[in-house]
């Protein structure tokens, strides 16, 4: 099964989705800022996808999208957008930045599982 | 001290006349000037007339200063009130912040202890997994199966309903900045009072609110600030879930 980097400020969240995703059976990484995520990959952390929240502190979601989509070998990678922000003109900015598909918290886990079904059909 | 020895003598400033009683004298003086000249009987009515508009302009300008120090302490008494607004606004942001560690801390213990407890069912799974592979009424284990597996259902969805911690952060967070810019235009007021050009800078206010838009990060934010400005209008939150390709995968 493929591994999915999780990325948020809210441990809450990280471990909520860590459990349901990782019950699922999938592997997990976890990164608590924008900053962090970015040395995790510049390490050689390859993902099969991102879930990254928007509104953190320092690096925020949308410039981490778009410093990872100019990174070798993740220009690809599907990343999917978690946050409380509901708003068109955001998704459309997260969509500019190459995102793959946005969620807004609070998650269902069942629409969690489908989404990322979808997007890793082969695990 | 002797007395060839004098005591100095204090320099006592002369009462300072108001500009206004100034001129009624002198109005009043040049008048009994003008009758004297031309030969007039008497300048009685003439005295008394300036005479009482004399005493009239000195007591508008003592009720004047009287006044402007009345208004003056009320500027004071009110600046001071604003001082103590700003302290209740930080007061309520220590308290928010106290709200939003505890729940962190509380939503991450549960968190634990949810984890745990479908790490124990899965455990339990496996040793009833043994027990029936060692012979024991299947019936039994069957049933304690569904029992296991019923006790491990809600797990997932608890720890997925805990996402409201991070929400209510935000919410919390959101107050902390609003209260933020109502201390800065308290302290704006404050330094204002007293300051003609006050006037001059009433749109303040509007660029505070405005900011305060500004600082949102979801749509029940924006909806209470439209409500507050009065305009009835719920803004448009698309899906859910929204995947950005298309059917077929591609961009």
């Amino acid at each position: 099964m493929s591994t999915i980097f999780l990325i948020d400020d809210s441990a809450t969240i990280l471990m909520s989705m860590e459990t349901i995703l990782g019950k699922a059976g999938y592997g997990i990484a976890k990164a608590s800022s924008g900053e962090d995520a970015v040395a995790q990959l510049e390490k050689g952390l390859k993902p099969g996808l991102i879930i990254t929240d928007i509104h953190m502190p320092g690096m925020n979601g949308i410039e981490l999208i778009r410093k990872v989509r100019v990174m070798a070998g993740l220009q690809f990678i599907p990343i999917l957008v978690v946050t409380t922000e509901s708003q068109q003109s955001k998704r459309d900015e997260a969509r500019a930045a190459k995102a793959t598909g946005w969620l807004v918290k609070p998650v269902q886990p069942d629409d969690l599982l489908r989404v990322v079904k979808q997007i890793l059909p082969n695990g | 001290m002797t007395p060839a020895d004098p005591a100095p003598r204090r320099r006592v400033p002369p009462p300072e006349i108001p500009p206004a009683a100034l001129a009624t004298l002198a109005g009043m003086l040049g008048a009994l000037g003008a009758a004297e000249l031309f030969g007039a009987p008497s300048p009685g009515p003439a005295v008394a007339g300036f005479a009482a508009a004399a005493a009239m302009a000195a007591g508008l300008w003592l009720g004047g200063r009287k006044a402007a120090a009345e208004t003056r302490l009320r500027q004071y008494r009110v600046a001071d009130e604003l001082a103590q607004y700003r302290a209740f606004t930080r007061l309520m942001r220590a308290q928010g912040e106290r709200i939003v560690d505890q729940s962190a801390e509380s939503a991450l213990t549960i968190a634990h202890g949810l984890r745990r407890i479908d790490t124990e069912m899965s455990v339990l799974d496996s040793g009833l997994s043994r027990l029936e592979a060692n012979g024991a009424d299947p019936a039994e284990i069957e049933s304690l199966r569904q029992a296991v597996a019923a006790a491990a259902e809600p797990v997932v969805g608890m720890l997925a309903a805990l996402q409201f911690q991070d929400v209510t952060r935000q919410q919390t967070e959101f107050l902390a900045r609003l209260s933020l810019l109502l201390e800065e235009h308290m302290d704006d007021l404050a330094r204002m009072l007293g300051d003609r050009r006050s006037l001059d800078r009433t749109t303040r206010f509007k660029e505070l609110f405005e900011q305060a838009l500004n600082d949102t990060v979801m749509s029940s934010q924006r909806d209470d600030h439209r409500a507050a400005n009065g305009i009835d209008l719920q803004e448009s939150t698309g899906p859910a879930v929204e995947l950005f390709f298309d059917e077929e995968g591609t961009k």
